[in-house]
């Protein structure tokens, strides 16, 4: 603290009625201004608007005030904008805090109005008590490579890839397959237009080859990637194709003497290819690949070659580690089929002439195995009969609970082109719902219909096949009439959902960015970042952060372009300086052999030499604050989450009745974004929970739930990311090591081990989060506040020998 | 039969009577590999020249000094790629193979020889 007393000015937000219909705004406000060291204490309806923001610019100037706290909704969601706007009145912009009265507190108890109050109240008295061991920061700027990097070559990344390297900026595209174009260069049409899909893409795959701005990686997966906004270290591995890219011509005679066939993956393997082989006549880079897994090495292919002048196949050819520095990345890696051979009563993989969507499309397309014939497996007849099949691995609760959105327009989109190739076919299209929402798409649903395409609603619920006939029996229930029935095709098709691309794990890992409960990438706010990932930099298009059609994944690529470009064109960046401080002065390296920060540190951003103090490097340091939580010596403060202020934040949460109250510490990511899903979904749960951020659970030091207990808290919850998702590696683990021992040492003091929760959950499990708290409640209601306050008597004496350091 | 061998494009393995049937079905193309173990002797030469090694050899079991049982070869349908070059080299004309359903062998049509061996020498 410094010398003066800080001078605090509380803003309470109505939120037009989103806080003020439950809380009891005045009554905060006037509570506030009882708080030592609050000078001014005010409600308004909305503190973001612009009236909002001039009040406090004002106050700042006549109150002089030297703290501000807003009491609104999630500091996810407006810090940055009161920080500026304190700024703008000349105040350092860290010397704001937040009380999260709305996500935390009105949306989620509507009907314990009074509960809900004391409860904002409390929130409030927690902001302004860390508000009074707050000190300004200097935010840090760092240089900016003017470089990008693009992952999945796909029509989202594509369009990612030109609009950069069109403003000017160097990009570098990955591709895993041998070949740019992705799922649009397998689709025969596209809807509702019936544009010719390669036609349309080819010249853009073009473009990409030809721009001088756009290096082009194919065959090549991102291994790791380091570094932060600005400054990517990202090491790819190009796999060997055994054709050397800058040799090969594309003349396709080593395919003429290949002895070896196999199935065509880019075909869904309905025809074969070559074990050398490119997956499609339009494929960008026109280089042969050789599949090793097929390959004889006969070596009549370098023969061939040879013939023709060149020596373009070396066998000799190894994996490749390529390293690139780049300022942004923008992940395109878009989506796979969901596998039907999961949905049994469906047959597929079992029945010969059941198929799925886009082995339909492979067939109609006159590039495809059949060259656009569309014929049935057991007979390679043409069907005179047809039925698609909706929603297969989405909308149900045991497959997909999600819509994947496009398939019902591609099952329309099958079914016109279908009746255009064969007008005498009868078809089906047995849906639940049919979804038609954009520009065209609800015309184009009409078309079908007039063009004599037999929608049957109902679920189907079992298909079989007849053994001589190889026909398909479908039973379902037909919701139109309430009866069963039963329906005899030659060919069922299954529109099969959209799921994560394979590697999406693994990607989300190495970028240290989390995913939704689906399984897809997870934007930073679902309304106003859909671009944005959760690590500064770092940006989605496309199916990678959820199923979308063409349209909205060319939209999504250029957002995202336009997105990292804003980052690039300004040549610098200010990170938040939240970073990690050693006390020369306290740090134990100078007399013992210590490194414990060192060892700790996620991203190695801390050196020690020996007889030295440690040293945090600012730039690389992403602020977590583990090593903080882990000094012997405490000798380590995370800016702006320092011990003072947690404890501060703990002690006013506890003022009154602490043995009702539960202290919930929470990381910024992962689980108190959970805590404001279930406020934005409205999921209700008791009011009993204070909740304290801290940028990673990592940050949790066993003195602050130890702390809690001193001061009487019925519970604590210590949260953060599931493992493997945490946005700074491994905080979680070692909070969960440095945690996990208090199960067996409260016992000692007298404390139930079961008055203290650790648990792992995303952003995306409101839901664990509700039902977490209600079981806590319970447990606080079991145990009785007679109890716990016997037991936290029982351990004081131990407490307080144990928290001396901490005082109060 | 299992679910996952009778996805798209995998080599089915079946024994039928005296033979082993390896088949894949595409779409618009079927290929066979058929042993029949009437005639093989288990001399191992398609074993020990196999590109991809996908034929496993089992030698004779012995009792005392007695074979019990003949030696024998089998198919690994994953690594198989119905190449022919074990039809082509089988001196007992105990492999066959068929694309369409007409005797065809690819690497004789393609007049090439692979030597597996070669990454033994």
């Amino acid at each position: 603290m410094g010398e003066e007393e800080p001078r605090i000015g509380v803003y309470v937000c109505h939120c037009g009625l989103n806080i003020a219909g439950v809380v009891d705004v005045e009554k905060v406000a006037r509570e506030a201004a009882k708080l030592p060291n609050v000078v001014v204490s005010k409600d308004y309806r909305y503190m973001c608007a612009d009236p909002g923001q001039e009040m406090i610019k004002e106050d700042i100037k006549k109150y002089n005030l030297t703290r501000v706290v807003v009491a609104s909704c999630s500091p996810r969601m407006h810090e940055p904008t009161f920080r500026r706007c304190v700024e703008s009145a000349g105040l350092n912009p860290f010397l704001f805090e937040m009380a999260n009265i709305r996500e935390h507190c009105s949306w989620c108890h509507p009907h314990y109005p009074e509960d809900a109050t004391e409860k904002a109240i409390d929130l409030v008295k927690m902001a302004v008590a860390k508000a009074r061991y707050l000190s300004p920061l200097e935010v840090i700027k760092v240089p900016v490579t003017r470089a990008a990097l693009v992952i999945g070559g796909g029509v989202a990344g594509i369009h990612a890839a030109l609009d950069l390297a069109d403003m000017g900026f160097k990009v570098y595209l990955v591709e895993r397959s041998p070949s740019i174009g992705g799922r649009m260069a397998q689709l025969d049409k596209t809807f509702p237009t019936l544009d010719c899909s390669i036609c349309i893409l080819g010249p853009k795959m073009v473009d990409v080859a030809n721009h001088p701005n756009i290096e082009l990686i194919t065959y090549a997966e991102v291994k790791r990637v380091e570094g932060y906004i600005g400054n990517f270290r990202v090491t790819v591995v190009k796999k060997p194709r055994y054709v050397l890219e800058s040799e090969c011509n594309g003349c396709g005679e080593c395919v003429k003497v290949c002895p070896v066939e196999v199935p065509n993956e880019f075909d869904e393997n309905l025809g074969p290819r070559k074990a050398i082989y490119v997956p499609f006549p339009q494929a960008i880079p026109m280089v042969y690949t050789i599949d090793m897994d097929a390959c004889i090495e006969c070596y009549n292919c370098v023969e061939a070659c040879k013939e023709q002048g060149r020596e373009a196949i070396d066998f000799d050819m190894k994996e490749e580690e390529i390293h690139l520095e780049v300022g942004t990345i923008i992940v395109a890696t878009g989506y796979d089929l969901y596998d039907p051979s999961r949905v049994r009563a469906y047959g597929y993989g079992l029945y010969d002439n059941v198929f799925t969507a886009i082995e339909l499309e492979r067939m109609i397309n006159a590039a495809g195995p059949t060259q656009g014939h569309v014929i049935r497996f057991s007979d390679r007849r043409t069907p005179r009969s047809l039925a698609f099949i909706t929603c297969v691995g989405s909308r149900d609760v045991k497959t997909n609970i999600y819509c994947s959105g496009f398939c019902c327009m591609y099952t329309l989109k099958n079914a016109i082109l279908l009746k255009e190739h064969y007008p005498e076919m009868q078809i089906y299209v047995l849906f639940m719902d049919l979804r038609a929402p954009f520009k065209g798409y609800e015309e184009f649903y009409r078309r079908a219909r007039e063009e004599g395409i037999i929608f049957l609603r109902g679920r189907p619920t079992e298909l079989y096949e007849d053994p001589k006939t190889k026909n398909l029996i479908i039973s379902m229930e037909n919701l139109s009439t309430g009866e069963p029935m039963d329906l005899e095709v030659e060919m069922v098709v299954l529109s099969n959902a959209a799921v994560p691309a394979a590697g999406t794990e693994e990607l989300s890992r190495i970028l240290t960015v989390s995913r939704d409960a689906s399984g897809f990438f997870m934007e930073a706010h679902p309304k106003l970042r859909p671009i944005d990932s959760p690590t500064d930099g770092v940006f989605f298009c496309g199916a990678a952060q959820g199923p979308k059609d063409i349209p909205y994944s060319v939209a999504q690529g250029s957002a995202a372009a336009s997105r990292a470009a804003r980052i690039m064109a300004r040549g610098e960046w200010e990170i938040e300086p939240i970073v990690a401080y050693v006390d020369p002065e306290r740090c134990r390296n100078t007399k013992t052999k210590c490194g414990i920060c060192a060892t700790k540190c996620p991203y190695g951003a801390i050196t020690v030499e020996e007889g030295k103090a440690a040293v945090v490097n600012t730039a690389k340091c992403h602020g977590c604050g583990t090593c903080a939580a882990d000094c012997p010596a405490n000798a380590i403060t995370q800016m702006h989450f320092t011990d003072a202020q947690i404890i501060a934040q703990i002690h006013a949460a506890l003022e009154e009745k602490p043995e009702e109250k539960i202290i919930g510490f929470l990381c910024n990511w992962c689980s108190y974004g959970a805590a404001d899903l279930a406020g934005t979904s409205r999921m209700e749960y008791p009011p009993n929970i204070r909740i304290i951020r801290v940028m990673c659970s990592g940050r949790l030091d066993r003195d602050f739930i130890l702390e809690a207990f001193r001061k009487g808290a019925g519970m604590v919850l210590a949260s953060g990311c599931r493992f493997g998702d945490c946005h700074y590696i491994s905080g979680n683990y070692n909070a969960e090591r440095r945690l996990k021992p208090l199960f067996k040492m409260l016992p000692r003091f007298g404390i139930s081990p079961e008055r203290f929760r650790l648990e792992w959950f995303s952003a995306a499990e409101a839901g664990f989060f509700t039902n977490l708290v209600k079981e806590m409640v319970e447990t606080l209601k079991r145990l009785g506040p007679e109890r716990i306050r016997e037991e936290n008597e029982k351990a004081r004496p131990f407490l307080d020998r144990m928290l001396k350091h901490i005082g109060g | 039969m299992t679910w996952s061998l009778r996805r798209r494009g995998r080599i089915i393995k079946r024994e039928e009577e005296n033979r082993t049937i390896m088949e894949r079905r595409l779409l618009v193309k079927q290929y066979e590999l058929l042993l029949d173990r009437d005639i093989c002797i288990g001399c191992g030469i398609c074993a020990d020249n196999c590109p991809k090694e996908a034929i496993i050899y089992s030698p004779a079991e012995f009792r005392g000094i007695r074979a019990v049982t003949r030696p024998s070869i089998d198919f690994d349908p994953e690594r198989c790629v119905l190449c022919g070059e074990c039809v082509s080299l089988c001196p007992m004309h105990a492999l066959q193979m068929r694309i369409e359903r007409e005797e065809r062998v690819p690497v004789i049509e393609m007049n090439v020889f692979p030597l597996a061996t070669r990454k033994r020498w």
